[in-house]
This record gives C-alpha cells, structure tokens and sequence, in this order.
C-alpha cells in the first residue's frame, strides 16, 4: 500500500544538481545506461582514504559534481545544509585488510583478534570504516556539512527513505538544502561468500548525490521539480521478484517511458537504489528538453515500493 | 503549520543487572534505575584472561534464550542484538496492546557486525588464506553459510516487521551512538507527516565480542580503571576513564495521538521536539566546543517551540570519558544558561547504572525519560563520588530525586560527529 509522504503544507521542491559515479564495469555490464550520464571516479586524498568508507572515493566525487552543478559552496550552508545518506551492499571490511595481521600468528584463540587489531600491521581506522554511517561522517567532516542528517542502511529502499527525510526537513523549512547521497557495492557480504564459489557479479562501487532546495531559496535555475513522493510495505514485507525474462524484456525507450508517464527500472543498481532511476530520468529529460511528468518506481525484495513524480524545469 | 501529535503507548526493554535473571518489563527496569542499582560486572572475551577491558554490562544469554524459547521458535537467524531486539519489540508491542488494525511500521538503528569472527581466525594459520576459508567454511557450513545474512546490517528490523506483520515504514538507521535516538526521530517525523498510525522505535547492540571492543579500546573509549571496579562507570565523577559497554534491546510505541485515543490506549508521554546534527569535525572525536551538540539541542528545542528553560531534567548522553562529559557540561551550560540565574535543569546519566548501549544507547534512555515524567522521579548518576571541577551542574548524585518533571531531553551524541536530541512531554489528558 503506497501511502503519500508529503501531506505538508506545499513548498516545491527542486532538484538543484546531480550526479552519477558508477562503477567502471556499470557500463559495459548495463546495457541501455544513458550515454554520457555516468562520471569517473576522482582520486581521493591519502589522509581521506584512510578514514573512509570503500564507496568513498565515488561518493566525494558524486557529490562534489552534483554541488558544482548546484553552485552551492556547503561549507558557506552550516546547520542550513542537511545530509541524508544510504548505505548500500557490502559495508564493511575485507578480508584482505586484516590478513596483513595475521602473517605471523599461529594461534586460534580469541585472542588472537585483540592481537591483530592492536597491530600495526592493520589499519587502525578499520573499525571507523566498517560503520555503516562512515558515509555520514566522512562526507561531512569533508564538506563541512552540519545540519539536519540521517544515515539509511535498508539495501535499495535507503535511498527512497533517504530522499523522503530530506523532503521533510525542506518543506518544514528546518534545512535550506540538502545532499542525499547513497553508495555502496552491488553486492552484499553474503553474496560475496557465494562469489568465492564461482559467481562471476561485480562487486565495484558506484554512488549516486542528489542536491535539493526549496525553489525559494534556490540560487541557480532549478533543472527539475519533485511534486510527490509516496512509499509503502506490501503485506508481511515480502515482494516477488520478476522474472528474469521480465527484466530482460524491460528495457523502454524514452519516448516510451515519456507517452507512459511512468518508468520502472528493473536493473535499479543497489548502490543508486531510487535516486540513480530518478537522476537517469532527470537527465535524459534535460538532454531532450522534455518537460513531461513522469513517475518514478522503485521495489526491493523487502516489499518496500516507492514512487516519485518529477518534471524537468 | 498543522502536524498531528506523537504520544508514547508502549514500552518493552530486555537487559539484566544481573547474572541470574532478566530484566524484562519496564516496571522491572524503571525499579532498578530509580534505585540507582548498577548492571555492570565483570566481564572478559571467551578464551581470554588478559583483556585489558574487564567489565561490562553483560545480559545472560543462556538464560535468554531459554526464557524466551517460544518467542523466538520462529525467528530468523539473527546476532545477539537481533534478538535482544526482536523480544524487546514484541514485548512494547504487547504493552501497547496494539492489534494489526492500524498501520504500524518500525525504526531501529544497527551498529557494527557482531560475527565472522570465526573467520577471521581461520586465517590466522596459514599463507595461503583463501584456501584456508572456503575450508573452514566447508568445515562449519551451519555456522557459516548465514553468517554474513544474520548480520546484514537490516537484519532485526526486517524480522521484527515480518514477525509483527507490519505495512508501515520499515526503517534503518545507522547513526552510531546516536543511532536509536535518530530512528525515534525519523519515526516520529514518519507519524507527523502521516505515512503511518504507529511505530516502534528503538534499539538493540550488543558490543561484547573481542572485535569491537578491541576497536573501541584502541580508539582510547573504553574504561580500563582497575581501582574502581564495577563501579567504573562514573559519568562526571573526576576519575572516570571511558565508557563501559552494555548490552540489549528497547523500544517504545509510539503513535499519533488521534490513533491512540481512538482505541483508548494509556499515553505515558509525548514526544514533542527532536533535532539531529553533524560536527563536521572529525570522525573519530566530537567537536571541543560541543558545536554539533548544542546545534541539535537548539533544534530540538525549536521543533518543539520551547524556550530552554522549560526543560526539567535532561538524560545526558553522559558516558562516562573524560571528554563527552565536560563538553556536554559545557555544552549545556551555554544553552540553558538564564538571565540572572544559576538554575539549570536536573540532569543525570543512566549509562552509569546500565552501560553504553552503543547504537541503541538512546533507547533505554528515552525510556528512562519518558518513566521519569511519567513517575515524577529523576533517576540518579551513580558513582558519581567526586564531581570532576569543570562538571558543576547537578547531576543527581546516587540517589533518584522526586520532581514533576513537565518536559524532559535525551542527548545522544556519536562517531562521526552524529548528534540527535529528543524533547518528551509529560502527557496531559486534559491538554487539547
């Protein structure tokens, strides 16, 4: 049952920048990905890349075009700049940061972890970059970003409750902008395990950022306006999946999804969740100057449904 | 600007201060924090004798299980805390007296992954560890196989919506020490702009396995202060050291008040404020100043459209390390500072009766501040001997202190510099 999340009183709410950092494969392995809408990844600098998240590079990249794009400098915003993020697939360390550590062990006793993490051998930030909200305090430790904030970890349907939060705050005027961020990999650590078995999925990360504004307040010509979200549970939190046929027939033309008013993107990655179909329609409408309103799903095996509404400028 | 009401219907915690029993209802918590009784006892990972963090507010986890054997027939194979929590739910549920006639979703935080531990020391024997632990997986494939689900960081909140049917939102979030009081947040907000009748807030962690702990104790958090024993935990006292971690689950019902009239329910309070921020500062130490801190007070003031000085006792997040406690001091100081007046309001720490929860540290504590008003009685700071000289408020010393408290905070302040502030109301029946 969709259910409306916006019954505030009205402020539009606009899109003021975007942007899309997926991972190197994203484009070979997706077929149909919108020409000229991913972005490479920038490199981070050392002292970041110690403290931050594997998605990290992609997230700081996404972000730093999607406020560019914005023109909006966040360290000059302070409590009036909101950050919403979401986490998505595998969080935390890998095997490969701890080996390192146990090169010269040959024990098997609990201990032996106590070893290894007082070791220097280890990262000692690897506790900090296996939080699932090391997203949230690395990217605003970077940004200088205060305001309000939430950090999500709910695999595809993060990203919606992500941009939900932000769409609150803005309308109750608590935050002037926000940046909704979400990253991760297209995997998760139980996939990963089948992976040592002979799955051949791509664990590289990709991120998608999202900078919204009340129309009001926004300095820069807006490039689209979000009138509506809606999100909901379907009945015990189960949701069937299509088929893989179904997936693989699914694969609508603009114009199509345009004359549709609707668009539902089977391949959402895990790490975009709502947001990347949401910037992929923002951006092909732009490229086309197409000012249709189009609503965009989104589902995830957990029974979470999604919709947004949005027009390009 | 119209937003409808959030009142409190129910309450369900699981933890124990001590070792041969649970403590399983809120009557049975509010009757122990109140008499300033203490969880903390010694503790030591298993299979270690030498682990320079000895105590910890540990929950009986045989004793758990068999207790609630039939609760968690069904369930899914969770950590530690997806159980914890998953009880802890069922329970406010049961004390809501909810039925599945109204739309309820769930918030809960998550914090770090308890397991693959086991793992990790399969790798400890050899060069060639790839090899090593497909061989170990091979070796325990019940163990193993769901290791990395149960641990996934939605886990419990998935299994607490599945096990209670739920259609409302199903939320996450990972806001580290101020995890549970930004899922309390985000829910509130959930029923204000009417996504959903009700939802149950809250928590569960559980930090008490040599991985996290040894990363906590390496971050310099932990208490190691050997003198003082079980009464470590000191929160403002001069000799605290560091938080001593605890462990279970808590959550509250929260619903909008037209929904919990409707069907009759008891109100124990409102919630009518909450405010998050970041400290933009670093990742691994809060702000000096208390920045952050105070940016989330004030902004939770402001949801609730309350001068300062209406608060009467705040739950500091008070966690015993020699920094949290003079900067929140500060921090409060500033903010509740009055005109020609030294009065401040009542503040106290429960960690130091039951530990820091971690993620969901603020969800026994909103408990704790929703019972206070309720009860008219400010549960105390105990070990606190000694005021450390730059901690001058009062923060309730040892003993519970009877006030008619009308409108209660809880701070909550976490890695990352993520902060999260809550304003509870005492309810008022005759308030329209």
């Amino acid at each position: 049952m969709l259910t409306n999340n916006t019954k505030t009183p009205y402020e539009k709410v606009v899109v003021s920048g975007y942007a899309v950092v997926p991972p190197a494969s994203f484009i070979n392995e997706k077929e149909g990905l919108t020409p000229g809408f991913g972005s490479s990844v920038q490199p981070l600098s050392r002292r970041l890349k110690r403290f931050i998240c594997r998605s990290g590079e992609h997230a700081v990249t996404a972000s730093q075009l999607a406020f560019s794009m914005a023109n909006i400098k966040p360290e000059d915003m302070g409590e009036r700049c909101g950050l919403y993020t979401n986490q998505a697939g595998q969080q935390h360390s890998d095997i490969d940061d701890y080996h390192p550590g146990f090169a010269n062990s040959s024990t098997t006793s609990e201990s032996a972890l106590a070893d290894l993490w007082s070791g220097k051998e280890v990262n000692p930030f690897l506790a900090i970059k296996g939080l699932s909200n090391n997203l949230l305090g690395a990217i605003s430790v970077h940004w200088s970003i205060r305001g309000d904030c939430s950090a999500f970890v709910r695999d595809h349907a993060g990203a919606a409750m992500a941009l939900n939060e932000a769409m609150f705050n803005l309308r109750h005027g608590y935050i002037d902008v926000a940046l909704v961020l979400t990253a991760g990999t297209e995997v998760d650590f139980f996939e990963i395990q089948h992976q040592q078995r002979g799955s051949e999925r791509d664990i590289n990360c990709g991120a998608v950022a999202l900078i919204l504004q009340r129309e009001n307040t926004c300095a820069t010509p807006p490039i689209a306006e979000i009138f509506d979200m809606k999100s909901g549970y379907r009945e015990n939190n189960k949701c069937e999946k299509p088929s893989e046929e179904t997936i693989k027939k699914h694969k609508p033309s603009f114009a199509e999804i345009v004359k549709k008013q609707y668009y539902y993107n089977y391949n959402e990655p895990r790490w975009g969740g709502i947001i990347y179909s949401l910037s992929q329609i923002i951006h092909l409408a732009k490229q086309q100057q197409n000012t249709s309103t189009i609503d965009v799903h989104s589902y995830d095996k957990s029974g979470f449904d999604a919709k947004i509404t949005v027009s390009v400028c | 600007m119209n937003k409808c009401r959030v009142v409190i219907t129910g309450m369900g915690i699981i933890n124990a201060f001590d070792d041969s029993s649970l403590c399983a209802t809120k009557e049975e918590y509010w009757q122990s924090i109140s008499s300033g009784k203490s969880a903390v006892r010694p503790w030591q990972p298993k299979d270690t004798e030498d682990f320079p963090v000895k105590y910890a507010a540990t929950v009986n986890f045989d004793l758990f299980k068999e207790q609630y054997q039939a609760s968690l027939t069904d369930a899914p194979l969770l950590e530690r805390r997806g159980y914890f929590g998953l009880v802890a739910a069922k329970n406010a549920f049961k004390d809501a007296n909810l039925t599945s006639s109204i739309r309820i979703g769930c918030a809960t935080c998550s914090g770090v992954p308890e397991i693959h531990e086991s793992e990790m020391l399969a790798l400890g024997s050899t060069e060639n560890y790839p090899e090593s632990l497909k061989e170990h997986r091979l070796d325990k494939p019940s163990e193993l196989s769901h290791s990395g689900l149960a641990s996934t960081n939605d886990r419990m909140v998935s299994a607490i919506a599945e096990s209670l049917s739920m259609t409302g939102p199903v939320i996450n979030i990972n806001g580290a020490c101020a995890g549970a009081a930004q899922a309390i947040g985000v829910a509130y907000r959930a029923i204000q702009r009417g996504e959903t009748d009700a939802m149950l807030a809250g928590g569960a962690d559980s930090v008490t396995n040599t991985r996290v702990m040894s990363g906590l104790y390496l971050l310099g958090a932990t208490a190691t202060s050997s003198p003082k024993k079980a009464a470590l935990c000191s929160p403002f006292d001069q000799g605290r050291s560091g938080l001593v971690a605890g462990e279970g689950g808590a959550f509250l019902v929260l619903e909008s008040e037209a929904s919990a009239k409707e069907r009759d329910a008891l109100i124990y309070g409102e919630i009518v404020g909450y405010g998050s921020s970041l400290d933009a500062y670093k990742v691994t130490a809060p702000h000096p100043e208390g920045k952050g801190a105070e940016a989330a007070i004030v902004s939770a003031l402001h949801d609730a459209d309350l001068p300062p000085e209406k608060i009467d006792y705040i739950n500091a997040h008070g966690t015993s390390t020699p920094m949290n406690d003079v900067v929140e001091t500060q921090t409060i100081k500033r903010v509740f500072a009055q005109k020609n007046s030294s009065v401040y309001p009542l503040i106290s720490s429960t960690k130091s009766m039951i530990g820091h929860w971690i993620s969901a540290a603020a969800a026994p504590e909103a408990i704790a501040t929703v019972l206070a008003t309720y009860h008219g009685v400010v549960p105390p700071t105990i070990n606190l001997n000694i005021p450390d000289v730059n901690c001058d408020l009062d923060y309730v010393p040892n003993q519970a202190r009877e006030k008619k408290i009308h409108y209660a905070m809880s701070n909550s302040f976490g890695f990352g510099g993520i902060n999260a502030s809550i304003i509870i109301k005492a309810y008022n029946y005759a308030d329209k």
